[in-house]
């Protein structure tokens, strides 16, 4: 089957039960067509377990994933377990650009682990075609993109609901994890995907970027413009983390440049109130 | 002392910054901000050992500045690398 994400397709070759249960997948189907793709995904039997300690295994806490990452002659093996210490979901066989994948299912939750498997690969995949799969709430509104962003519990989907409530003509992108591109022509877009957290809301539809806001929690509502460099930071710090590949990097940190020089940048630090979404919207929609 | 492994000096938005890059550094989640000498510095001693002495001689070559105030300079800009976590 394939799919097309923010105008980038890739292919996906899996057991057709499970990807008939794949409905955040469904708006984004199309049929195969000539175009060079992203990736392509093929679910096997078995991938050679790795040796060896892990090049790197992530540490983000007991509430999220795990990924141990392997280093092999061509490419990478990455083994992704729902949370720490529980069974392994997926192990997943990469090579070299991250263009040709095969997975094995090993979970209980394929749906989870199909998920997850794409997002990790559409991410790198797409690093050097000037695409940033971000941590963010996005809201559309009179034509534009508003990206909310912000560590997770910090009130990004907050912030967006408090914007449809209270700002006319205002419509949910994404909740989770919209991709921000830079375009051919030099304008930022931002793409509605198959994954949202836990808001079933899978749009594929776009829109030019508006404004990047970060929300803090405060006592009281203040809005301020960022400087290119803190923009560039704050983008920086909500764009899925290509870190450990280096050779992904140069591409990456340019994007994030493009972005912040191009698209007004802010931090809003808030109450989780109506005044809170009635001054950014004031803000940033200008 | 020692620029530790895994950091990048770019510069971005017209400015001089060291990230973390690389499987040393994914968890290095801030950006530091660096002068035009410092940045400078940086690039002369990456990779290799250095001292207050080092740098402070590669700062007395490249500007016009006093020897004392240079190794002052030197020290203060060595214990911010080592207070930021960028060198050891």
């Amino acid at each position: 089957m394939t799919y097309r994400v923010a105008g980038f397709p890739f292919t996906v070759k899996a057991d057709e039960t499970l990807l008939k249960r794949m409905e955040n997948l469904k708006p984004f189907e199309e049929a195969a067509g000539p175009d060079v793709q992203l990736f392509d995904l093929e679910q096997v039997e078995a991938v050679d377990t790795p040796e060896g300690e892990p090049l790197f295994c992530t540490q983000d806490g007991p509430e999220f994933p795990e990924i141990a990452i392997w280093a092999l002659p061509e490419g990478h093996l990455f083994r992704m377990r729902p949370l720490p210490g529980r069974p392994v979901a997926v192990e997943l066989k990469v090579n070299e650009d991250f263009t040709k994948a095969c997975m094995q299912l090993r979970g209980t939750d394929d749906v989870f682990a199909l998920n997850n498997t794409l997002m990790l690969l559409y991410a790198f995949s797409s690093a050097r075609k000037g695409a940033l799969e971000m941590h963010s709430s996005v809201v559309m509104h009179d034509g534009k993109g508003y990206l909310f962003l912000g560590k997770s519990g910090t009130g990004k989907s907050t912030h967006s609901r408090l914007w449809l409530q209270n700002i006319p003509d205002t419509e949910l992108l994404n909740d989770d994890n919209p991709v921000l591109r830079l375009m051919p022509d030099g304008s930022a877009r931002v793409f509605g995907t198959p994954w949202s957290g836990k808001t079933p809301c899978y749009k594929a539809q776009d829109v030019p970027v508006g404004a990047i806001v970060r929300i803090e929690q405060a006592p009281e509502n203040a809005i301020r413009r960022l400087s290119p460099l803190e923009a560039y930071a704050s983008v920086m710090a909500s764009a899925s983390a290509f870190r450990p590949f280096k050779e992904l990097s140069d591409g990456w940190h340019r994007t994030l440049e493009a972005v912040a020089a191009l698209v007004p940048c802010y931090t809003l630090r808030c109450l989780p109130d109506d005044a809170a979404a009635i001054l950014c919207h004031k803000t940033v929609h200008g | 002392m020692k620029i530790k492994e895994g950091f990048t000096l770019r510069t971005m938005c017209g400015e001089h910054i060291v990230v973390g890059e690389g499987l040393s550094q994914v968890n290095f989640n801030k950006i530091i901000s660096l002068n035009e000498s410092a940045a400078w510095l940086w690039e002369q001693v990456q990779g290799k050992e250095f001292t207050e002495d080092t740098l402070s001689e590669l700062l007395q070559q490249k500007y016009d500045v006093s020897a004392s105030q240079a190794f002052v300079d030197a020290i203060k800009l060595m214990a911010q690398w080592k207070e930021q976590g960028v060198a050891e």
